[in-house]
């Protein structure tokens, strides 16, 4: 595993002067045509035609002749003289999964031959925690429209692990692949210091900002809220990511993963895997972070229903692999056995967890937590049974769409939940909780241990693309 | 079928080859602009262009293993021609949690008659869930009351060779009405009628319907900024 630091320094500026970004270009008729089928509402009210395309600032000549193209394939059909609306092949378009994940099932299928020979049981616990009967709020943001090219701000908390290296770097390619529509994006990493957080967010706001995104160091901090509320007030957008400020008042939008479907799943599985029965270690991640938290709550409400599932221990980790091996060591050093299960709310702590057994030559006992290849290509090596639930990295480059779609005054959902896939070892799957893709399928072994696999297109995306003063 | 018209005109062609690319985005996983332009027959520097151009306005997206999907706006244009554009945002996650809640695949469709149409889903979970062929079309009957559980076909021959099942059964319920007599439905696949869980399902299934239809009928509950 290499230098997590050495590519990112704790504050960096991307603009326009300094050369990143998509460059700007004159629209094509395939840019004008998506324009135009965006152009209608929700009921589908027909729009004259000469209006449409005047109001577009496409001129008459290429507006016809592209709509015409785009009646010819049904896209759009005529209503009245004059006017159009959308046609019988953009109602076929509603197809939508949500992920590719639909692709991933069609071929776990092809592998077990598509057999349903048992009926397949009911979850004995779903894996939402509660029915969850609220509204889906949503936040009608023409208060902050403007025109762009936007100064896009992040208060970063913390650059200490992998995942958050893969978080920046998922910003990074939302920032390159919408840079036409973005001036600058300024970073500045607080170092997991609430003070320096504070201090960060006024020298962001004096540099120019449009957007500010925050990832708060800890939760409920009244300073840190205070000052999320000012920069609201003075007109500029919040948008939460990963870890929340606590007062949703502070921020329009924020974009998370549900850490309570990570503990709940997690632990769900483990007790399942034990057969509700056993001593557990918990290695948790940095204290008073909301996800840690919450990871720690959802789970010990799980292992509280198994009467026969005793937590022995819970360790703090910061989420390093380090911090892992340690509280492995310790309470390997003060029990006389291991123990039975171990509950990792991630696998940034669960690789040194395991690597300690491997050294031991111990056996290695059931795991939580994904994230890392590491962990995967680790885990499969040593056949160890574990569920592996990916935190989506690629939620920062969904904070950037957001800032951007409520700079552009549209409705955003006011909390946006990044799905989490469950991703098992084949052969390990319990009776309520199965797999969205199997640890095979998912590990990547051609890639380095250090990715995050959840980070989404920035994956695969060369940072030399990315340039920074 | 295809809808392809003859590149006849300047225009034509890259009508053609959005099309071509909103299809691919659908049935192939691809990490990169190149994938498409080889598959699609495009020009390398054209489907750069045409990517760039349909992932800027969100008609495709990456999910979060790096592959292009169709994205949000594409549905949005999509229900919006069925009259139901509003019920484009809130019914992501409203699918997820029925998803989740009932392990099976969760969807949201329009039925006109008595067919419906499966539109945005939200897969079940492990290797034995139902997967519906792409742009699946079912037929079955359909209770006037718009809850209940469906028996169904495929009504074209769409079914992927892997797949045995042809018969489906879906729980649903109606949220709204749409253009053109169509109604949307949200609802959970399934391979066999539900049994001992019947009960359990028609409540996730009806509180998801109901979710989604308060969700969009209060335009108040918006929060101005």
């Amino acid at each position: 595993m290499k230098d997590i630091n050495k590519e990112f320094t704790t504050e960096e500026t991307w603009s326009t002067d300094t050369g990143g970004g998509a460059v700007s270009k004159a629209r094509s008729n395939v840019a004008r045509a998506l324009d135009v089928l965006s152009s209608f509402d929700n009921y589908n009210n027909p729009l004259r035609t000469s209006v449409l395309l005047t109001h577009l600032g496409i001129s008459s000549s290429t507006g016809f002749a592209l709509i015409k193209a785009m009646l010819d394939v049904e896209l759009l059909e005529k209503s009245s003289h004059g006017y159009i609306q959308l046609g019988p092949t953009a109602r076929r378009w509603i197809f939508t999964p949500f992920s590719t994940r639909y692709l991933v099932l069609l071929k776990m299928r092809r592998l077990t031959n598509g057999s349903q020979k048992e009926l397949r049981p009911f979850p004995l616990i779903p894996r939402a925690a509660l029915w969850n009967p609220d509204l889906v709020d949503t936040v009608n943001t023409e208060g902050f429209s403007s025109p762009g090219p936007y100064r896009i701000s992040f208060s970063n908390a913390s650059l200490s692990n992998y995942w958050r290296i893969a978080l920046l770097r998922s910003m990074r390619y939302a920032v390159h692949s919408h840079g036409t529509n973005i001036s600058a994006f300024n970073t500045i990493c607080a170092e997991d210091n609430p003070e320096k957080q504070c201090d960060d967010i006024d020298t962001l706001m004096k540099r120019g900002t449009d957007i500010l995104l925050v990832s708060a160091v800890n939760s409920n901090n009244p300073q840190l809220i205070d000052k999320l509320q000012a920069v609201m007030n003075s007109g500029v957008p919040v948008v939460g990511v990963d870890r929340s400020p606590g007062d949703p008042s502070a921020m329009v939008s924020f974009v998370a993963a549900s850490d309570v479907n990570i503990g709940r799943i997690s632990a769900v599985w483990l007790a399942e895997h034990l057969q509700g029965k056993g001593r557990i270690w918990m290695l948790s991640g940095t204290k008073g972070t909301s996800p840690a938290i919450q990871r720690e709550k959802a789970a010990r409400q799980v292992f509280s229903q198994f009467p026969d599932i005793h937590v022995e221990a819970l360790m703090h980790t910061n989420w390093q692999p380090e911090g892992g091996s340690a509280a492995v060591r310790s309470l390997l050093n003060k029990y006389p056995t291991p123990a039975d299960g171990i509950w990792c709310d991630s696998g940034l702590q669960g690789i040194g967890s395991i690597d300690t057994f491997v050294q031991d030559s111990l056996p290695i006992p059931p795991h939580t937590g994904g994230n890392l290849n590491f962990m995967y290509k680790l885990a499969i090596k040593q056949h160890v049974p574990f569920v592996a639930l990916d935190y989506p990295a690629a939620m920062g480059a969904k904070a950037v769409e957001t800032g951007l779609d409520i700079k552009a005054g549209k409705t955003v959902l006011k909390k946006i939940e990044t799905n989490v896939q469950v991703v098992i070892p084949r052969g390990f799957e319990t009776l309520s909780i199965k797999a969205d893709e199997w640890a095979e399928l998912h590990v990547r072994w051609q890639l380095s241990d250090d990715y995050v696999l959840s980070q989404g297109a920035s994956l695969y995306w060369n940072d030399r693309e990315y340039s920074h003063a | 079928m295809s809808i392809l018209m003859p590149d006849q005109t300047r225009y034509n062609k890259p009508i053609n080859q959005l099309l071509k690319v909103s299809e691919l985005a659908l049935s192939e996983s691809f990490k990169t602009a190149r994938g498409f332009a080889v598959k699609g027959n495009i020009p390398p520097s054209t489907g750069y262009r045409i990517v760039e151009a349909m992932e800027s306005r969100k008609f495709i997206t990456r999910d979060s293993s790096g592959s292009f999907v169709r994205g949000s706006e594409m549905l949005k244009v999509a229900l919006s021609a069925w009259g139901l554009g509003a019920l484009s945002l809130p019914c992501e996650p409203v699918l997820h949690q029925l998803h989740e809640e009932t392990d099976s695949t969760a969807f949201l469709g329009i039925r006109t008659d008595s067919k419906l149409l499966v539109g945005p889903i939200s897969p079940g979970n492990g290797a034995d869930h139902v997967v519906p062929p792409l742009n699946a079309v079912f037929e079955g009957l359909f209770d006037d009351d718009g809850t209940g559980l469906v028996v169904g076909a495929l009504t074209e021959d769409k079914a992927i060779s892997d797949i045995s099942e042809t018969t489906y059964y879906t729980m649903y319920s109606s949220i709204c009405d749409g253009l053109s007599q169509s109604q949307a439905v949200i609802g959970v696949l399934l391979t066999r009628p539900p049994s001992t869980n019947r009960n359990r399902l028609v409540d996730c299934v009806l509180a998801s319907s109901s979710r989604l239809k308060e969700s969009v009928s209060e335009p108040d509950s918006s929060d101005q900024v």
